[in-house]
């Protein structure tokens, strides 16, 4: 039995969803509540509204809209193709990796192989290089070993021939 | 025997154009009334349902078979619906109106209406047009359903099975959607 009032099953009970049990209650309840009769008679009136407003909706060409029903699905295909094709072909793509990689081992090899010294590159003056230092010992170029490890290099001049001094100079030089 | 939908919406997945044919010569035409309830507009309906009809033709191959075809095709058509009424419902807020000291002679700016437009408006009669402005305040949710049951004459399961909820709340919103009706129309007399 309902205690309350069977508001949100008077709709369905108006289009026959209910099942039998329930049907028979909300049928009985309407019996004895005056509001609930008429808000069911209301609730009726307005479906039967409603229905009635559908039938006046005009129906279109249905050859057109099928048309068009056609039109937007290939145009989607289209698109769907399009958005699925990479925009460089493959071969590009390859050619374009391989370029890039030889940019950069060409890059690294300037940078770190190119730049050691040669053999016939001539040794450095070192009295030129005395006179830039002062009285830093220019002897100490012959122990290159010893100079790669310091700590402070503080004269620019020595830093930038740095890299034109090799162990294998001084060798020259003492055999010579 | 004509075969059913669910084997037809099979056949759709397998690319057989006939058996879409068959299912766009059934549906086409609740489809497109159900759009035009629940938009209040034809040019929008016709745009929404063909939508569905081409989402069907894509997504045929999610159709698992645990509901019923109608239930999962119907359902497409009401979410579409529902989208393109929260969509426009950006728009209005986005787009300011004339505010008061602008130019009264100046144009303001006119976003997309829900409304129908005047020829819609003298071929429905007076009636039918308190009956829209009415269903125009419900939510999408309470317009599908209520327009669900009395266009489509579906059940509360069914319409719950459309609208992706349970049965009690299907029957909530048809409720809710008669209340407000009842209220408004008789509001307007």
């Amino acid at each position: 039995m309902f205690d309350r009032h069977p508001k949100t099953a008077l709709a369905a009970y108006l289009h026959g969803d209910l099942a039998p049990a329930e049907r028979e209650r909300v049928r009985a309840h309407l019996v004895r509540c005056d509001r609930c009769r008429i808000d069911a008679a209301a609730d009726a009136a307005t479906l039967k509204a409603l229905a009635q407003d559908a039938a006046e909706i005009r129906e279109p060409d249905w050859c057109a809209y099928r048309a068009e029903v056609y039109r937007k699905i290939a145009a989607r295909r289209i698109a769907a193709r399009s958005a699925r094709r990479p925009s460089w072909s493959p071969r590009i793509r390859w050619a374009s990796t391989a370029a890039a990689g030889a940019i950069a081992a060409a890059i690294v090899f300037f940078l770190f192989i190119v730049r050691q010294p040669h053999p016939g590159v001539p040794p450095v003056d070192q009295l030129a290089m005395e006179d830039a230092m002062g009285s830093a010992e220019v002897g100490m170029f012959r122990n290159y070993p010893m100079v790669e490890h310091l700590d402070l290099l503080e004269n620019y001049d020595v830093i930038e021939h740095l890299d034109e001094i090799s162990p294998a100079d001084t060798a020259n030089e003492n055999r010579s | 025997m004509a075969e059913s939908d669910e084997d037809l919406c099979r056949q759709v997945a397998e690319h057989n154009a006939s058996a879409f044919e068959t299912l766009l010569d059934r549906h086409q035409a609740r489809a497109f009334r159900l759009a035009c309830s629940i938009l209040g507009n034809e040019a929008d309906a016709r745009d929404i349902s063909q939508e569905a009809f081409v989402r069907l033709y894509e997504s045929a191959g999610k159709f698992d078979g645990r509901s019923r075809f109608s239930t999962w095709f119907y359902r497409i058509v009401v979410n579409l619906c529902i989208d393109h009424t929260r969509r426009n419902k950006w728009w209005r807020k986005m787009v300011p109106f004339a505010a008061p000291d602008d130019d009264p002679d100046a144009p303001a700016i006119d976003p997309p209406s829900l409304e129908p437009g005047p020829d819609e408006t003298a071929i429905r009669g007076e009636a039918s047009r308190r009956l829209h402005e009415a269903l125009a305040g419900l939510s999408p949710a309470q317009r599908a359903a209520v327009l669900l049951q009395t266009e489509e004459d579906l059940t509360s399961r069914e319409i719950a099975g459309i609208l992706n909820c349970s049965e009690s709340t299907a029957r909530v919103h048809i409720h809710r959607a008669l209340a407000h009706l009842k209220k408004i129309m008789k509001q307007n007399g």
